[in-house]
């Protein structure tokens, strides 16, 4: 069974293609057995992996690669036809020489088939970077993530510390868990304090990974707890930049927030906390909680969870155990369990879960590409091979075999394919920064891309096939006896034979229909790009900058202190040219990240476990609203009058509105409770979209910093600072930072962006996909067109005595011109018949990507092909114009 | 011989074997493995049988081809392990001299 399961899988496919195109190569009278023999290995060593279930993208490739060797063993069974190294090397020669005889074929041959394999490359680096590189982890597929769940969905995902330690404790599907949530500390060491990026783990969290230290050790169950000495581990990359790469860094005490730690050990090279970190990027030093795990608030849900499964176990028996544990962790905890869950996913699944898709989509459309120069390049050598049937007809009369053509012709086709691999592989080497740049933040493991040894090994494959797959017919059209050879008469009168004339037109047919799905592709992504544009995000993003101010040099400041020490920095900055508004928040608008904290009217009852609504929460500072552009609906801002003694108050934007009060009652004036106190609300402010224009809105609750000393005003909070209307926010960076040392030296200042930068950061991974899959429409159309032209041309070239004729018998230029048109038109026609279906069912793929429009927007469907037919008539004039220009009398002489 | 046809060899010692399983003990690439078998079939080191259609039937899977020695081929052998030997010697003097 698993075979027949397997067989329709895509190493399947290729390991069958592979034996089918070298199996032409064995001699006939062994070639049935040589066929079943690597079948029969390869189709039993996919049966033994499924059953194994080892079917994993590494097996499939290494079968891929064991079937390769077929193309060896045929090339040396094949003695009769020269195929050992010397005919190999002759025929390599010949090759050369026969393509430089014809520069502008091998130019347009070369180019085609490096634009193709070139993308391809690009394209699979960043497959295998993102999806395919192992994580360095030890047996990661015992690796699983757990996922807080809320009745059913997965939000956020993080879970409670005491619920993961009891998970851990009790569940025997999981032979260990850990958890990790994010800190955020700053080396306040001599030489100037470097913010960092931290995360506070389970002592276990490195043994639960699998990975063993560089130097020192790892955290141990005495490094966790209360009462703990503070002990940290160093990312690689810090060991190396802050510390030299110094041995005896290991056991020194170093200083982080204005706290002594000692260094117990230096992660590996290369390891990366598997998820990056809590906010995506890097971590440079890890810490261990020092509180109990039980004492811990159940209902703190900032941890990340996840888990080694127990040897044997699958994922689906570990959801069931864990399930059945929280059901029970909800009975004994219903105040802060009710609802809850926890999922059990595998780690790699959920670290590339959301832009599997996306890769993927552009990795088809990249395979599309790759067909469309292949039949390009097939239709080209077709061409080549009507033109030397002549040759092929007398060295077949001298007695060469038809083996040993058809190995002159692929050797040829092999030839074209390496030259245009190679300068593919260069082509995508230069290009590969530019692509990943263009994908920005939209797409994890970036920096895992490059061109490695498996990329090349993949370029290595794509080169072959191509050069195999799309030679083989020219080169069997070519040696075919019945293909116009017979009788050895004048090439030049024949038409080119019926059968290589419907080949060629099939190619066309084929190459406009993939151009076809690619172009309505990326333009549907370039108008869900248009219409991500113009949505209102909430905040005016084209005139302010922002930076976050660490924490460390308020956590220590009574809360009258920290705010006079805001008080200084906002004057300072207020006071700079240029500076129209400025203020503070903690979360700022698109930010990576977010809070959920449980909200409810003050003038109804609490609402019973895991039924009330969760807000988003920010700590303001006055003018933040002001500076970053939001609108009052009702009410009134926050502002200087609300003291940390007066009245609480707190602004709600439409949606909370909408959610606590309905379309009806007014919020303004009544109360709401957060963080265990009851806040009057005195305005309603517009919505913003947090995490960017494709996203809904959340409901958004506005407190002031001063009213929550200990959650707000001693924290770090983020600047905005709006320029006025002639000044380019970004030129007054280094006034505001040197009035923010002004008030105080000590405060690091990162994460410095111009509002314009935080909303491409959100809309990045639209314009990725439009920018890659626009540019592979845009080669896509150049290629076909020259398929086109190409055809075009050699059919006038063929039918010059046939059009001489028509003219003298009274036909007009303009009506050969116009039949000429009619033909390109056919084959342009029967691309587009066959690319628009096509397209509508990959429609079906691409809607998830969509914002704004359906994957059968009737604009671009009708868009496309009328582009393409006004594009593919303005190339098919060239060859028309020369079918018109032909002298009717020079034409009947030449025969 | 040639390294690759005397682990080949050694590979067949034990009993029969078909094509990826000599791969999976030699860590031989299958463009070396599969000529060299032609060759030896050839010169009569080797035979190869089919395996029975039934057992691959019964595991859901097309036939396999096995090969085993012939007299000639295990009177090779000694002759095979002798030259690896050689081979590991000559490494180790090697790799013996380099510095470190």
């Amino acid at each position: 069974m698993a075979s027949e399961v397997e067989g329709r899988s895509w190493d399947a496919v290729l390991c069958r293609m592979i034996i089918g195109c070298s199996g032409l190569f064995v001699p006939r009278s062994t070639r049935r057995d040589w066929r079943e023999e690597w079948q029969g290995e390869l189709e039993g060593g996919l049966a033994e992996l499924s059953s194994a279930g080892r079917l994993g993208w590494k097996d499939r490739w290494d079968l891929v690669a064991r079937a390769c060797g077929a193309i060896v063993d045929a090339v040396y069974l094949n003695e009769g036809g020269m195929m050992g190294i010397e005919g190999l090397v002759k025929d390599v020669g010949l090759a050369f020489r026969s393509l430089r005889r014809r520069p502008a074929f091998t130019a347009v041959a070369i180019i085609t088939l490096a634009l193709g394999i070139g993308a391809n490359t690009a394209l699979f680096s960043i497959v295998n970077g993102v999806l395919l590189r192992p994580l360095g982890l030890g047996d990661p597929d015992r690796l699983v993530n757990l996922q807080g769940t809320r009745d059913g969905l997965v939000v956020g995902g993080n879970v409670s510390y005491p619920n993961l330690r009891d998970i851990g404790n009790t569940a025997v599907t999981l032979e260990s868990v850990a958890g990790a949530a994010g800190w955020n500390p700053a080396f306040t060491e001599a030489g100037g304090a470097e913010v960092v990026q931290g995360l506070t783990v389970s002592w276990n969290y490195f043994q639960v990974l699998g990975v063993e230290p560089s130097s020192g050790r790892f955290f141990g169950p005495e490094d966790e707890g209360e009462g703990r000495a503070p002990v940290v581990v160093l990312a690689y990359g810090v060991w190396q930049r802050r510390y030299g790469s110094e041995e005896s860094v290991v056991g020194r005490t170093v200083r982080i927030d204005n706290e002594a730690y000692r260094v117990s050990g230096v992660a590996p090279e290369g390891f990366e906390d598997p998820r990056g970190g809590i906010y995506g990027s890097p971590v440079d030093v890890w810490r261990t909680p020092d509180f109990e795990a039980e004492d811990w608030f159940r209902s703190g849900r900032s941890w990340k969870g996840f888990a080694r499964l127990s040897p044997g176990v699958t994922v689906e028996t570990s959801t069931e155990e864990v399930a059945a544990l929280m059901a029970r962790l909800e009975e004994a905890y219903p105040e802060e369990n009710t609802g809850r869950s926890m999922l059990v996913t595998p780690l790699h699944d959920v670290i590339v879960g959301d832009v599997r898709r996306e890769v993927v989509v552009l990795f088809g459309g990249v395979g599309f590409l790759l067909l469309i120069a292949g039949a390009n390049v097939a239709n080209l050598l077709l061409g080549r091979a009507v033109e030397r049937r002549q040759e092929m007809a007398l060295r077949r009369a001298l007695g060469a075999s038809r083996i040993r053509l058809i190995t002159g012709y692929m050797t040829e086709s092999m030839v074209l394919a390496v030259i245009g691999g190679v300068l593919g592989a260069g082509l995508a080497y230069l290009t590969l920064d530019t692509v990943v740049g263009l994908a920005g933040a939209s797409i994890p493991r970036l920096d895992r891309v490059g061109i490695d040894p498996s990329v090349l090994a993949f370029t290595g494959v794509v080169t072959l096939l191509t050069g195999l797959l799309f030679g083989i017919a020219p080169a069997l059209y070519g040696t075919d006896r019945t293909a116009g050879l017979a009788g050895g008469g004048d090439v030049r009168r024949s038409t080119g034979g019926q059968g290589q004339g419907r080949l060629r037109r099939g190619l066309v047919v084929a190459e406009v229909s993939l151009t076809v799905v690619l172009l309505v592709g990326a333009g549907l992504f370039f108008r869900s790009l248009r219409m991500l544009g113009g949505v209102d995000v909430g905040v005016s993003t084209e005139s302010f900058v922002t930076m976050d101010l660490h924490g460390s040099a308020w956590w220590s400041l009574e809360p009258s202190d920290a705010e006079a020490l805001y008080a200084t920095v906002l004057e300072n900055i207020a006071a700079v040219p240029g500076v129209r508004r400025v203020g503070a928040m903690d979360i700022l608008p698109m930010a990576d990240n977010a809070s959920c904290d449980g909200t409810w009217r003050g003038d109804r009852s609490r609402p019973a476990p895991g039924e009330g609504s969760c807000t988003q929460v920010r700590s303001v500072l006055p003018g933040v609203f002001d500076a970053l552009g939001m609108r009052l609906l009702r009410g009134r801002w926050l502002g200087p009058e609300d003291r940390p003694e007066g009245p609480k108050s707190a602004l709600v934007s439409e949606a909370t509105s909408r959610l606590f009060w309905g379309e009806d009652e007014d919020a303004v004036g009544t109360p709401i409770v957060v963080h265990g106190e009851v806040w009057e609300v005195v305005g309603v402010v517009s919505d913003v979209r947090h995490y960017g224009p494709g996203e809904p809105v959340h409901p958004h609750l506005y407190l002031p910093a001063v009213q929550e000393p200990w959650n707000g005003i001693t924290r770090g909070l983020s600047l905005v600072v709006r320029a006025e209307a002639d000044v380019d926010p970004s030129s007054l960076v280094t006034q505001v930072r040197d009035a923010i040392e002004q008030a105080s030296p000590v405060i690091p200042v990162t994460n410095i962006r111009t509002g314009e930068q935080m909303l491409q950061g959100r809309v990045s991974g639209p314009r990725f996909r439009t920018a890659v899959l626009g540019s592979f429409g845009v080669v896509g159309l150049l290629l076909s067109m020259v398929g086109i032209v190409g055809v075009m041309a050699f059919s006038v070239g063929q039918r010059t005595r046939e059009m001489g004729v028509r003219m003298v018998l009274g036909a007009e230029r303009t009506e050969v011109r116009a039949m000429v048109l009619r033909e390109g038109l056919v084959l342009i026609g029967g691309g587009v018949a066959i690319g628009i279906p096509a397209a509508l069912a990959m429609g079906r793929v691409l809607s998830g990507l969509l914002f704004g429009i359906s994957a059968a927007d009737p604009l671009i469907l009708v868009a496309v092909p009328f582009f393409l037919i006004l594009v593919s008539l303005a190339a098919c004039y060239v060859p028309a114009a020369k079918a018109a220009r032909i002298d009717p009398m020079e034409a009947l002489r030449a025969e | 011989m040639t390294q690759a046809t005397a682990l080949i060899l050694k590979a067949l010692v034990s009993g029969n074997a078909y094509g990826f399983d000599i791969m999976d003990v030699t860590r031989l690439p299958s463009g070396t493995i599969y000529p060299a078998l032609r060759r030896l079939e050839k010169a009569g080191y080797l035979r190869s049988r089919w395996e029975r259609q039934g057992v691959a039937d019964h595991e859901g899977r097309p036939r396999r081809r096995f090969y085993e020695l012939t007299a000639l081929g295990a009177g090779a052998v000694p002759l095979a392990e002798q030259s690896l030997t050689d081979t590991k010697a000559v490494l180790e003097r090697s790799l013996g001299k380099q510095p470190g």
